[in-house]
């Protein structure tokens, strides 16, 4: 009977017992870290998100002159991973769907093209360590557009229709370090753009039996891009101010100046569940201005 | 069914296995406070200091953003909960990744916004 009863109270006692030294011991180091890993995966990882953006681009150079605007609407997803690989890193991955709407009013030939279009957006940030993160982003968009332009006395307007596909992507490095109460953010990126337009055959009579073809063109630059951006941390959120500076490394068809100033600023709110933001950035350039904001809304659960 | 026998085996073996549960319940590290190890990262946030990265959610109070700040006289830690000064400014600098998607498209992805101008119309 006591033997039964120590083995009994042995049985009992030794999983508590070896709770007590949790200073050093490792089962209670692997609980512990197995419950780290399991609140860390637990709240405020996904997040929903909706963007109204706008921007216009005032184009004056000799013969080129024109005015684009383009409007967006985005919604995002993405997931936040805490500590996926190691203690200190991050991982958030995301895809955003748009629709857009575009319009480039040209000075020569007075022409018009009016543009509808959607796109599909892939992002993901990587932070091995909070202060550095290694931002991706892709975009495909495809475009509807209906063409006019001046003809001639027998057919005063030549008008076309097409289709065609955008690819956009950004890959990049920032650095973020404090700087009093500032957060200062360095980012080197490289952007990519482009656009193939098809060929395009426009009606040169109204019994539309006789055509001119212009051929198609794909449209592309590559840039790398500095920039530079400090943000206050408030205690309902953040503002921030951008300044930076790109260079075109290959731009289709060549431009003279290769050199382009962005500058930005925001605001956001941010509360428990949400955060709410606006922006505003300016891109100047030779001949060239573009502005262009948006307004965000982020809700986390 | 009769009564227990203050001291019998088996008034004996209810007792050990009550201090056991007590005694594994006081230390259970689910559902409790997570300890902090030395080896665990801490980050300086501006206007606040040393803060572990962490996100918890307690059922008293909802689900919230939870920072654990180490004291630094006492070398433990507390929550900061929404409402607290300091919550927006931890918040902000760990929500401080780029997000990748917010730079605006290039004229040349927009159709239009550059290229060849197409040749003069013909009559």
């Amino acid at each position: 009977m006591r033997l039964r009863l120590a083995l009994i109270a042995s049985l009992l006692a030794a999983p508590a017992m070896a709770q007590q030294n949790a200073g050093g011991e490792g089962l209670a180091n692997r609980i512990a870290a197995a419950t780290d890993a399991l609140s860390r995966y637990r709240v405020f990882n996904d997040g929903v998100w909706a963007s109204a953006s706008g921007a216009s681009i005032d184009d004056r150079r000799t013969g080129l002159s024109r005015k684009v605007t383009v409007r967006a609407l985005q919604f995002g997803y993405d997931h936040n991973f805490l500590s996926p690989f190691t203690p200190y890193d991050a991982l958030l991955v995301g895809v955003a769907g748009s629709v857009l709407n575009a319009s480039s009013r040209a000075d020569a030939q007075n022409l018009q093209i009016d543009s509808k279009g959607y796109s599909v957006t892939g992002y993901g940030v990587y932070a091995p360590y909070v202060f550095l993160s290694f931002p991706v982003s892709v975009t495909v968009t495809r475009w509807s557009s209906d063409q006019t332009r001046d003809g001639t006395p027998l057919q005063p307007v030549y008008s076309t229709n097409y289709k065609s596909t955008s690819w956009s992507s950004s890959v990049g490095a920032a650095l973020t370090l404090p700087v009093w109460r500032f957060l200062m953010t360095t980012t080197l990126a490289h952007r990519y753009s482009d656009n193939k337009r098809p060929d395009y055959s426009e009606a040169i009579n109204p019994l539309a039996t006789d055509f001119v073809t212009t051929p198609s063109e794909i449209t592309q630059s590559s840039q790398l891009a500095g920039t530079f951006r400090l943000t206050l941390p408030t205690e309902t959120g953040r503002v921030w101010v951008l300044a930076g500076y790109t260079y075109d490394i290959k731009r289709s068809p060549a431009e003279d100046t290769r050199s382009e100033f962005p500058l930005g600023l925001g605001a956001d709110l941010i509360t428990r569940r949400w955060l709410v933001g606006v922006s505003g950035q300016a891109i100047l350039r030779e001949d060239i201005t573009s502005y262009s904001g948006s307004f965000t809304g982020r809700l986390q659960f | 069914m009769h009564t227990w026998k203050r001291w019998s085996w088996r008034y004996r073996v209810g007792a050990l296995f009550a201090l056991a549960l007590l005694l594994q319940g006081s230390n259970c590290p689910l559902g409790g406070s997570r300890t902090f190890l030395a080896t665990d990262p801490t980050y300086t946030v501006p206007g606040v200091g040393e803060v572990f990265r962490f996100v918890d959610i307690e059922e008293e109070r909802g689900a919230s953003y939870v920072i654990k700040e180490i004291d630094p006289s006492t070398g433990r830690y507390w929550r900061i909960y929404p409402g607290d000064p300091r919550y927006g400014l931890i918040a902000a600098y760990f929500g401080n990744l780029s997000r990748g998607s917010s730079n605006p498209p290039d004229r040349s992805s927009l159709p239009g916004g550059t290229g060849t101008p197409p040749p003069p119309p013909v009559q």
